[in-house]
């Protein structure tokens, strides 16, 4: 009985609200579970795997430079260096590839989702009668691969502001005009 | 002098004692931003040469300020037009703010003790939206003020929203609707709330304070190990004994901190109610005056401490939505000394007659508590090893009772976790020794986030994160069917209410 009581809430509210009478449960809700959600573009992933490449190589060069130079006093040190450095490198780059797998957004008729993390995973719902802004960001990486960054703003803080990088810019710009039409229609009513 | 004649149409200057409110406002932050000099001159100043240069500089800054204040005081203007506030002011560029009268959210007086005694009141006024700063009057005659805010309200009463502003909800702003006392607090009264005040506070304090001392002593040049060595030969040195000696004598000195700090800040304090929003009015030497409109508060919590549970007393909080550069303090208030009806009486304001209760609450998931207690075990433990090796007897079974005190104090959250939701609100409760209530209408929520971390998602576990612009809620170790029911079901409602957030 305790398990119906959120039920039984959501049926009053639509019998006080509508007058009507049918039976109810949250199996006739949208369900989240039900979103079928799309991956971002594949070129995102060339542009983190190059982008963290980018950024290896410059360290490994400034790390190989320090080890060349320093004098340390045993042999082992070495190979308990590049050991690590080299698990950390292959973890960071099978990380960079399953994470971009987990990195799912949806759209439906009056809200996004966006879900990520492999560890640590987390998934956001913006319904668009709360949207305050949204823009769409290109960085120079981005910008070859013709990608781009929508961020979507609410009141919610800056922790709950939604962010998803690697969609086609064009696709962006798209979701952008979408977003910002549907809630200028919700202010109209 | 004139009285209440004003008409507000033509420019009108402050009082006259602005002046020296925009005098000291120049002073304080010349101090924040130049202390470490200020205070190297004065402690190693004297014995230097060259020491009237200091004084010929300070001398013409201090004449540059005073001179600035002044002609700031009569470049800075007021008045009321057929629609809007207008404050126009600078000293080289002329800046000129335009509030319209139904952008006004409430009208706010602050006195601190120099305005008290000059009888003059400082006046902020709220507006909405966020890109529209929040307007401050330094100094105003108390008559003129409060002739000031009847004018503001009776007109902004009889303005007409234009349609295309309607993301508001329907209610009408009344000013002459009735004035209902929830809440006054006199002295005997508000000593009694001082009593039930957490006396550990001024422990937390005293650390910070000595932590920012040692801080400022080694910014201005003095040695650190000098200090160090200081703090040990008159603290450390000092056995078990010495410091249980010194407990009983620290506990009467704060309680009585929490009593005068109570006192100054809740001195006369109102509560009232007219219209669609809260008033208080409070303070001793700060006294002041503010009022929360129900569509800009957030959410409602109301607490204990175990103290305030012997006696039956509450306190309520209220978070309101951010605007702009809106300050953290005034967008959170909280109220101490009131009874369970008085509770209900705000909750019924604030929501509807007979709104926000809730049949069933729910638990959480024991491991809410495993968890923490896993990380517990592995940090006390760890410690505990430490101290076994380099501690005397008495510090590891100290250390040992507070480990299990904490391992409680978890247990407690675990089992007094709980939530809820009916037709219209959340709720959200929780608390270790004592409690705190969280409730707030669902049409507040912003957005909704579903976190699981790796021990979460192993046991098919999540939590539920709703955000508001005042903060967010957390529903922490619910069954992910569950979190993702609730998230279908919250946000189901938010997208079908027609009600504006704000």
């Amino acid at each position: 009985m305790h398990k119906n009581s959120y039920r039984i809430a959501l049926l009053m509210d639509i019998s006080q609200n509508e007058f009507t009478n049918h039976q109810i449960s949250t199996n006739l809700l949208p369900k989240i579970k039900d979103v079928s959600f799309s991956n971002l573009h594949a070129d995102y992933l060339k542009a983190e795997i190059i982008g963290l490449s980018i950024m290896w190589l410059i360290l490994l060069a400034a790390i190989s430079i320090g080890l060349y130079f320093g004098d340390l006093p045993y042999d082992w040190i070495y190979y308990i260096i590049i050991i690590v450095l080299l698990t950390i490198v292959i973890s960071s780059y099978v990380l960079t590839i399953k994470g971009f797998r987990k990195k799912l957004y949806a759209l439906r008729e009056k809200d996004i989702i966006y879900k990520e993390g492999i560890f640590w995973r987390t998934q956001l719902l913006v319904p668009f009668n709360r949207i305050q802004h949204a823009e769409v960001n290109q960085g120079p990486l981005q910008r070859i691969f013709g990608l781009s960054e929508l961020k979507i703003y609410t009141a919610g803080g800056s922790s709950s502001d939604l962010s998803i990088s690697g969609l086609m810019y064009s696709e962006a710009q798209e979701i952008k005009h979408f977003l910002l039409h549907k809630t200028a229609i919700d202010e109209e009513e | 002098m004139k009285k209440s004649n004003i008409s507000f149409i033509e420019n009108q200057l402050q009082s006259k004692w602005a002046i020296i409110f925009i005098v000291l406002r120049f002073l304080q932050k010349l101090i924040v931003q130049l202390w470490p000099i200020f205070l190297a001159l004065f402690l190693g100043g004297s014995g230097r040469s060259g020491f009237e240069k200091y004084e010929i500089i300070g001398a013409s800054v201090g004449i540059f300020g005073m001179f600035t204040s002044i002609v700031a005081y009569f470049r800075y203007f007021y008045r009321v037009s057929h629609d809007e506030l207008i404050i126009e002011k600078g000293i080289f560029k002329k800046i000129r703010l335009n509030l319209p009268f139904e952008r006004i959210q409430s009208i706010n007086f602050h006195q601190n003790f120099l305005h008290q005694i000059l009888n003059v009141t400082a006046v902020e006024i709220e507006s909405a939206g966020s890109e529209q700063k929040e307007l401050k009057i330094d100094a105003l005659r108390i008559e003129v003020a409060e002739e000031l805010r009847k004018i503001l309200l009776e007109k902004k009463a009889s303005h007409r929203q234009p349609s295309n502003t309607l993301i508001y909800e329907t209610e009408e702003f009344r000013p002459t609707t009735e004035k209902i006392n929830i809440l006054d607090l006199n002295l005997p009264q508000l000593i009694k709330v001082g009593l039930l005040q957490n006396h550990l506070k001024p422990i937390g304090l005293l650390f910070s304070l000595g932590g920012s001392a040692f801080a400022y002593g080694y910014t201005i040049g003095m040695d650190p190990m000098e200090i160090i060595n200081y703090a040990r030969r008159n603290l450390f040195n000092l056995n078990f004994d010495e410091y249980a000696l010194w407990i009983p004598l620290f506990i009467p000195l704060m309680i009585l901190y929490s009593i005068v700090t109570t006192i100054l800040r809740h001195y006369n304090l109102n509560f009232s109610r007219s219209g669609q929003r809260f008033h208080v009015v409070q303070g001793l030497i700060n006294k002041q005056q503010f009022s929360a409109l129900d569509r800009k508060i957030q959410i409602m919590s109301w607490s204990q401490n175990p103290l305030e549970r012997l006696i039956g007393l509450f306190r309520i909080y209220f978070q309101q939505a951010r605007s702009g550069n809106g300050k953290e303090e005034k967008m959170r208030f909280d109220i101490p000394g009131l009874s369970h009806s008085d509770i209900d009486e705000v909750k019924n304001h604030w929501l509807g007659l007979g709104r926000g209760n809730f049949e069933n609450k729910f638990g959480v998931s024991i491991h809410f508590f495993k968890r923490s207690a896993i990380y517990q075990c592995l940090f006390y433990g760890l410690i505990l090893v430490l101290l076994i090796y380099f501690c005397p007897l008495r510090w590891i079974i100290l250390w040992v009772i507070w480990w299990s005190f904490s391992l409680f104090l978890t247990w407690q959250e675990y089992k007094k976790k709980r939530f809820a939701i009916n037709a219209n609100e959340v709720y959200v409760g929780g608390g270790r020794l004592g409690f705190k209530n969280s409730i707030f209408p669902v049409h507040k929520i912003q957005n909704i986030r579903i976190n699981q971390n790796p021990y979460q998602w192993r046991r098919g576990l999540g939590s539920l994160i709703l955000y508001t612009s005042a903060g967010r809620v957390k529903i922490p170790y619910i069954k992910i069917e569950k979190a993702e029911e609730l998230m279908d079901l919250l946000i189901y409602k938010v997208e079908r209410s027609k009600k504006s957030w704000m």
